[in-house]
């Protein structure tokens, strides 16, 4: 199957917390000449964070590119992320406001504290797993980009498209296994199980 | 299948047009495209990969249209207007819908479903190949942002003025209208913005209805006297943001002001694209004096607004000629226009009707547009 023979229209869902932004995938679709007219940005898609059986229900029958990153390395990610901040992206104190009981002090303490920690205002919780945005019922995303394996697992779209344009954003690269413990590594694994399982990954 | 051109804002008719054409379960071709680029006036430019401007006309739009019809059924999702500025009431049809018109022609044994953002558009297009489906205009346009907006329903009654006037685009019935407010000597009760007024009396000059010359006078004094209101012309930072521009800008002239004269885009044409002018006045809480084309306030009275018939004298509405249309518009409703006084108490006396459209318009006008057009695909979809 490809552009000349299926004629649907593509658009992006990422779950929180991806080392992956939208606009990658919509500026490789800006240059290819064929994708350029398929592909939707929604930008309420990416405010809201919305997910498969939200953007079935609002786009039927258009195709679904999400990307999932390995669990434990999307946990340090998200770590580092809030206790040092690009400009723009919200902070410990900001992150905070939005949950009970979450811990930042470390690492270590961060993953302890996401089993009890509750939301106060937020629309998601750090355990939820990536596949509440990638499928639900029987369905999943059509697309599936490992951050991990960005470039490989690009292809299939590259083909559908016959682009030989390239993604041109670096596979995800985290040296995480030597910031986990026996027991952080099994919170991961025990909160994350079906993401785990879905997508093929392992410590 | 192809998405061409999207304006800004447009996601409600974007996701109109992916779930009316997902209904259809026989191969077919999907086209959306912003009618404004297949204006011959229209012009785009931007950086290419090598850093080079590359400019975009109706030629290279026009192409990709044509380039995307393949199959025996083509549904167009046609977003905007299909009148170029240019338009008067000597030309018997809107450009851009004469260019689909011969498009149609050209195909003519392939079958067409037109989504468009104008009302009426069978007054023009009635190729027998082409089912018309209108799903609403710009006036659903930033549906998100809207349904959050605060409306103006505090005003300032020590105002001196009764009336706003928005003139920004040159159009022939804008430059008409702030001269005739001027020959009337009524621009002192009004808020009035005409950002082509250093061209306004070659304008009127040119425009063709049969009118005497006094709107020549009145642009003359236009000139001379200029306007209270003098924004400039690039009221978007960045791109088309009709909520933020109300925020930041217009909600200030909603305070002051009770009545609306609202420009429409669409006014000698009998088709009309209702758009965020039409919202914006509805937000804006004022009584509504809709310069747009015939029957278009009979068209929002029925979709569910409370077009405030006991205090707007709205016979103007059946009129045909554009220039008695116009005049009638103002005439008519003199007195609300400039005794403050009265048109105060009378905004005092129905502030809930205000209220009750602006809720109407969060929800029930987008349920009413996709709801008509849902049951028009249904109906064109039995019919294949």
């Amino acid at each position: 199957m490809n552009y000349n023979t299926d004629s649907s229209f593509f658009t992006v869902i990422l779950p929180i917390r991806t080392p992956l932004k939208y606009w990658d995938i919509y500026k490789w679709a800006e240059k290819d000449t064929n994708a350029i007219f398929r592909f939707i940005r929604d930008f309420e898609i990416e405010e809201d964070r919305l997910t498969l059986k939200d953007v079935n229900e609002m786009y039927p029958g258009v195709k679904v590119v999400g990307a999932v990153t390995n669990p434990w390395a999307r946990a340090l990610w998200a770590y580092n992320m809030t206790i040092d901040p690009p400009e723009g992206y919200p902070g410990v104190a900001e992150v905070s406001k939005h949950f009970k009981n979450i811990d930042f002090s470390s690492f270590d303490a961060y993953l302890n504290s996401i089993e009890q920690c509750e939301m106060i205002d937020a629309k998601t919780h750090p355990t939820t797993q990536q596949s509440t945005w990638l499928s639900y019922d029987n369905n999943q995303a059509d697309y599936i980009l490992r951050v991990e394996n960005l470039n490989e697992d690009f292809k299939l779209l590259q083909h559908y498209f016959e682009s030989d344009i390239s993604l041109d954003v670096d596979d995800f690269v985290i040296d995480y296994k030597q910031h986990y413990t026996p027991t952080t590594r099994n919170i991961i694994e025990k909160y994350f199980k079906e993401d785990i399982e879905l997508y093929g990954y392992e410590f | 299948m192809s998405v061409i051109k999207r304006p800004p804002g447009d996601q409600f008719t974007f996701r109109a047009f992916v779930s009316l054409s997902a209904k259809i379960q026989i191969p077919h071709d999907k086209i959306y495209i912003w009618a404004s680029s297949l204006s011959l006036y229209y012009e785009h430019k931007e950086l290419n990969e090598s850093g080079k401007w590359e400019c975009y006309t109706s030629s290279n739009y026009r192409k990709q249209l044509v380039d995307n019809i393949k199959s025996d059924l083509v549904v167009i999702g046609l977003k905007d207007h299909l009148t170029s500025i240019n338009f008067t009431n000597n030309d018997t049809v809107p450009d851009i819908a004469e260019y689909l018109i011969n498009l149609f022609n050209e195909y003519s044994d392939k079958t067409f479903i037109l989504l468009t953002s104008v009302e009426g558009l069978d007054a023009y297009i009635k190729n027998p190949n082409v089912s018309i489906i209108p799903w609403g205009g710009d006036i659903t346009n930033h549906q998100r942002e809207y349904q959050t907006l605060d409306p103006i329903l505090d005003k300032n009654l020590d105002s001196n003025y009764c009336y706003l006037s928005l003139n920004r685009q040159p159009r022939n019935h804008r430059a008409m209208l702030v001269s005739l407010l001027y020959e009337l000597d009524i621009q002192y009760t009004g808020l009035i913005s005409c950002m082509f007024k250093e061209s306004i009396t070659k304008i009127v000059k040119n425009i063709d209805w049969d009118v005497s010359e006094y709107y020549e006078e009145g642009s003359i004094k236009v000139q001379t006297q200029g306007t209270n209101i003098n924004d400039d012309f690039k009221i978007y930072k960045t791109h088309n943001n009709n909520p933020e521009n109300f925020k930041n800008c217009l909600a200030e002239y909603y305070k002051q002001t009770f009545v609306e004269i609202v420009s429409e885009t669409s006014f000698t044409e009998e088709c009309f694209n209702l758009t965020e002018k039409t919202l914006n006045s509805i937000y804006g809480a004022c009584f509504p004096i809709l310069i747009c084309s015939k029957h278009s306030v009979k068209f929002l009275r029925e979709m569910g607004l409370d077009m405030f018939d006991d205090v707007v004298d709205h016979s103007y509405d059946n009129i045909s000629d554009p220039a008695e249309r116009l005049e009638a518009a103002i005439i008519d409703n003199i007195t609300l226009l400039t005794d403050t006084a009265y048109t105060k108490d009378l905004w005092v006396k129905n502030k809930h009707r205000f209220e009750k459209n602006i809720d109407f318009c969060k929800e029930r006008m987008y349920n009413y547009y996709s709801s008509r057009s849902k049951a028009m695909m249904d109906k064109i979809i039995h019919e294949l």
